[in-house]
């Protein structure tokens, strides 16, 4: 089953998907489950979804830890991430770039850090601590955002760049916060992937999302809302990822609400091998052409 | 100089935190002021992107709306997992 030398397509596991991807299971290659979903969960529950880990290849995906901060991440939610790792021994665990909470304020959601030298330090050490405590560093996760974080010292790009040397962990690349990104804070997507580095790439994950007014500026933004389908401008990037980074892609579909029918699930999930398909071939021409084998 | 962490404390205050919200696209630099800010720092607060705070503040309520409501979202796990069985 374990097979890391090509890529691989999965989906978000979500209960309203399960018997959809069970039934499909031959046309899914992993499945990524939330990590927040199963921490509290009793243990008939955690058994199930060690069944699941042995049906197929399963990854956890964390959305709380809060890793991207100038404080240290919470102790007791990395032992929690431990024991559910150490019981499902998933293929690998991530989690966001992001701050979710400062002291006792939860921001609900996962903020942009300011893109500084110091939350790069922080975040060095709250991956550090992770990986000591669960055992291996999570692959770290870029996030969309409605606001150019403030205090900024670095582009997206550079910051994301300097974060994965620093704290030496894999990069997933979430294409359509990417993208948001570039659309909202107007800079060129293509340049923005070219500049980071390309072997760190080990994930990817696709989304949609919408446009939102407001509604005293007129000003538009693109929200990362997983509840629409992967749009146009997401697959043609897939094929250029695909094309330029060397590493074998782990692609998850991640949806989150508005669940179309199975089959155009897994037509997305079709169309992602196809535009991976395509910008491999690209690379594999490239690659001839320069007379490396 | 304000610290990383405390730029972050006033960050979170920012986007969860309506009224000093109001105040602060009232008054970016009172309010900065008040938050321990000065030189190039108030000065970024002042250009602060006013349209995505509102939008990421919004955005961020919502969140926090659906996860004080889990009840329903959360029961669907239990009798969804019975699919685990059949497989």
């Amino acid at each position: 089953m374990l097979n890391l030398q090509k890529d691989r397509f999965g989906l978000g596991w979500r209960p309203e998907l399960a018997a959809g991807i069970f039934a499909n299971i031959d046309k899914i290659d992993l499945v990524e489950v939330i990590l927040e979903d199963w921490l509290a969960a009793d243990t008939n529950i955690k058994n199930a979804l060690e069944t699941l880990a042995r049906s197929v290849p399963v990854a956890l995906h964390g959305v709380s830890l809060g890793l991207a901060s100038a404080d240290p991440v919470d102790t007791k939610r990395l032992d929690a991430v431990a024991r559910l790792v150490e019981r499902v021994r998933p293929e690998f665990w991530s989690e966001h770039l992001a701050f979710v909470r400062s002291r006792n304020i939860e921001i609900g959601h996962l903020a942009a850090p300011p893109r500084t030298r110091a939350t790069i330090d922080g975040t060095v050490k709250n991956v550090a601590r992770a990986a000591s405590i669960v055992g291996a560093r999570p692959r770290l996760e870029n996030i969309a955002t409605l606001i150019d974080p403030p205090f900024s010292e670095y582009n997206e790009s550079e910051w994301l760049t300097k974060t994965a040397a620093a704290t030496g962990a894999p990069l997933l690349l979430d294409l359509h916060n990417l993208y948001a990104n570039a659309v909202n804070f107007k800079f060129n997507v293509r340049e923005a992937i070219a500049a980071l580095p390309l072997p760190a790439i080990t994930a990817v994950h696709l989304a949609g999302g919408r446009s939102i007014l407001h509604k005293n500026t007129g000003e538009t933004r693109i929200l990362d809302d997983h509840l629409h389908d992967v749009p146009d401008p997401v697959f043609e990037l897939l094929e250029f990822v695909g094309e330029i980074a060397p590493s074998p892609l782990n692609i998850i579909i991640e949806r989150d609400g508005r669940y179309p029918p199975m089959p155009q699930i897994l037509r997305e999930l079709e169309r992602a091998r196809k535009a991976v398909a395509r910008g491999r071939a690209r690379r594999a021409e490239k690659l001839a052409s320069a007379g490396v084998s | 100089m304000i610290n990383p962490s405390s730029i972050e404390h006033f960050l979170a205050q920012l986007y969860t935190n309506e009224a000093l919200r109001a105040r602060f696209i009232q008054n970016p630099e009172s309010v900065g002021r008040e938050f321990g800010f000065d030189g190039d720092a108030l000065q970024q607060l002042k250009n602060l992107d006013r349209a995505g705070l509102d939008l990421a503040a919004d955005s961020f309520a919502r969140k926090r709306q659906t996860k004080e409501a889990p009840v329903p979202e959360r029961r669907r796990w239990f009798p969804r997992i019975s699919i685990f069985r059949e497989f």
